[in-house]
């Protein structure tokens, strides 16, 4: 009982014990932060308890929901829940694959203006070029040259979030570089090495943490667009984009057929959105 | 003077780099584009003919060169699939595109301008708060979501709007006004939604300005403030970010039309990436690209224009 019971805040110079675990404080962060995990788990368990496979013609076509098809079956008689369950895995594996591929290449992009200022305008251009280019039509151009599916989206996922950490990054460097500290780390000695892993690196992680959640949301985005255009995810692979466009001729007989996976979509990039949100005022108040 | 001849050579580069990719596209992609033409029964020999007819056995750089000199005189070439002039293509749909995008211009002015004066000043903490919670949920509705939402509601259980299809502007302005609701809708509303956050931002500033002190210490009403000082101040913005979104608006015009059966070019650009028509693909991505960037541009420029800090930033 020694402990003096008068401070009830903690002083004020001593850092947060975890910036990442204070943020989902605050309501609306903790409920984003429900949604993805409750995504992310009805989309990896989900497909564990089904008694189907998404491609599998498993009733007569277009029955509505009931007798063992919780959700009925489409236009061939395949189980609508068991396509949108793994419509949710090929989103997830999606996002899962191009977000840390675009995270660290456009940060390691975003870094090289601490070797050579010639280089690091050049990167600069290129962003401003990807930068240029609607998302939907780069997702297009890649779908003409390397085929519509999976792996033409994963680019055009890559190729447009990878800006937005590239110049985040670039921006933090010269944002510690000028600092008096750094001048001060350079003046007694410390290693060039040691001062960007230290004291720049930590300011890079915390913006590419937040842009993180709003690159999924992206990465979904993207396949919806080209999948719902006929340009995503090829038949009869099923993702969220291409149910909601299989779905969407149905909207008067089957509503659920479109309005299952387009509420999945909506819950999932208000998950992410209000997580962006929450890291990102976390990240600033610090 | 400077500034805006160093904008428009910057822009002139990234639209030559951009070219150059779109037009690499058929380099990388698999498959040969005579066979293309030249139909699933064709011979060797008649491949080839068709590949020499259509150039493709010049080097790349040569037949980069001559796309771009043509299309620069409006030539865009001849669709492999159809047989008619791309330009003759495009202009058909052309229309139809452009009005959805104008229509989900107007309408994010309106919404935005609204939810954002709530959010900045609105008094009514409840109106505030569910303004609030809206916007956020319209941020993470993107276009083919909200599209399958308004035809649900709408068209489904109202039965008030078509689901789909259009009508010619001209032979039937009012039909046409109503097929177009729902899809402009659609495309407003995530951007209508950006903007309203960014604005709310940006009036909050405003407000505390001193000139706002003045108007508030002439006896300006606080609507007068609001709607005649401190909105208006914010056009900047809004023309920024009106050309920052127009690539944007018409990537999700391009989605939005497939969903409601409009003949765009959306259509057109899907129809040639599945059928591997080179010429009418590259060519819309070309202009969609370019007026993505020329839009980003002109805006930049009306900033300039009106703004002398930005030339000045960027002189320094």
């Amino acid at each position: 009982m020694t402990a003096p019971a008068t401070t009830t805040a903690p002083p004020l110079d001593r850092p947060p014990r975890n910036r990442y675990l204070q943020a989902l404080t605050t309501a609306k962060a903790r409920f984003g932060l429900t949604l993805v995990l409750l995504m992310v788990a009805i989309g990896v368990l989900g497909p564990l308890l089904l008694s189907y496979g998404p491609e599998q013609q498993s009733g007569s076509a277009l029955t509505a929901p009931g007798g063992g098809h919780p959700l009925g079956t489409d236009e061939v008689g395949r189980d609508i829940l068991a396509r949108v369950l793994h419509g949710i895995r090929t989103d997830l594996v999606i996002t899962l694959v191009a977000v840390p591929i675009a995270a660290v290449l456009g940060t390691a992009l975003g870094l090289v203006g601490v070797l050579s200022r010639l280089l690091a305008a050049a990167v600069q251009r290129l962003f401003d070029v990807l930068l240029g280019v609607p998302v939907i039509i780069l997702g297009v151009g890649l779908a003409l040259a390397a085929g519509a599916g999976v792996r033409a989206i994963i680019v055009a996922v890559v190729l447009a979030t990878l800006p937005t950490f590239g110049r985040q990054a670039h921006s933090a460097v010269n944002s510690q570089l000028g600092r008096e500290y750094v001048t001060a780390a350079v003046v007694i000695g410390t290693p060039r090495r040691k001062i960007l892993s230290r004291h720049v690196l930590p300011n890079v992680v915390d913006g590419m943490v937040a842009l993180a959640a709003v690159s999924m949301a992206t990465a979904v985005t993207i396949e919806g667009g080209l999948s719902v255009m006929g340009l995503g995810v090829v038949p009869p692979q099923p993702s969220l984009g291409s149910m909601i466009r299989d779905g969407s001729p149905y909207l008067f007989d089957q509503p659920q057929y479109a309005l299952v996976p387009v509420t999945v979509v909506v819950l999932l990039v208000l998950g992410y959105t209000l997580l962006a949100d929450a890291l990102n005022a976390a990240v600033l108040r610090k | 003077m400077a500034y805006y001849l160093r904008r428009l050579l910057g822009v002139l580069a990234t639209l030559l780099v951009v070219s150059l990719l779109v037009f690499s596209l058929l380099q990388l992609a698999p498959g040969d584009p005579a066979t293309v033409v030249a139909g699933p029964d064709a011979t060797p020999e008649q491949i080839a003919a068709v590949r020499a007819n259509l150039g493709l056995d010049a080097p790349f750089l040569s037949r980069y060169g001559g796309w771009l000199g043509d299309a620069l005189r409006g030539d865009l070439g001849t669709s492999y699939t159809l047989g008619q002039p791309v330009t003759d293509l495009i202009g058909q749909r052309l229309g139809s595109t452009l009005q959805l995008v104008i229509a989900a211009m107007l309408l994010m002015g309106v919404l935005s301008a609204a939810a954002g004066v709530v959010l900045a000043t609105g008094r009514n903490g409840a109106v505030r708060a569910a303004v609030d919670y809206l916007t956020t949920l319209a941020l993470s509705v993107p276009p083919f979501v909200s599209s399958i939402i308004l035809i649900f509601a709408f068209a489904v259980i109202w039965q008030v709007l078509p689901s789909g299809g259009e009508a010619s502007i001209t032979a039937d302005p009012g039909g046409a006004l109503r097929f177009l609701v729902l899809p402009a809708l659609a495309l407003a509303l995530p951007n209508a939604a950006v903007l309203a956050r960014l604005l709310a931002t940006d009036m909050r500033r405003s407000l505390q300005e001193e000139y706002v002190l003045t108007a508030r210490a002439k006896g300006a009403s606080r609507r007068r403030i609001v709607w005649r000082h401190a909105l208006p101040a914010s056009l900047n913005l809004y023309i920024v970010q009106l050309g920052i979104n127009f690539g944007n608006l018409i990537g999700g015009a391009l989605v939005v039309e497939a969903i409601f059966a409009r003949a765009g070019i959306g259509g057109l650009l899907v129809d040639a990436v599945t059928t591997r028509d080179y010429p009418t693909a590259q060519a819309v991505l070309l202009l969609t690209v370019a007026a993505a960037i020329l839009a980003q541009m002109v805006s930049e420029m009306v900033i300039a224009r009106v703004d002398p800090r930005v030339k000045a930033r960027a002189a320094r």
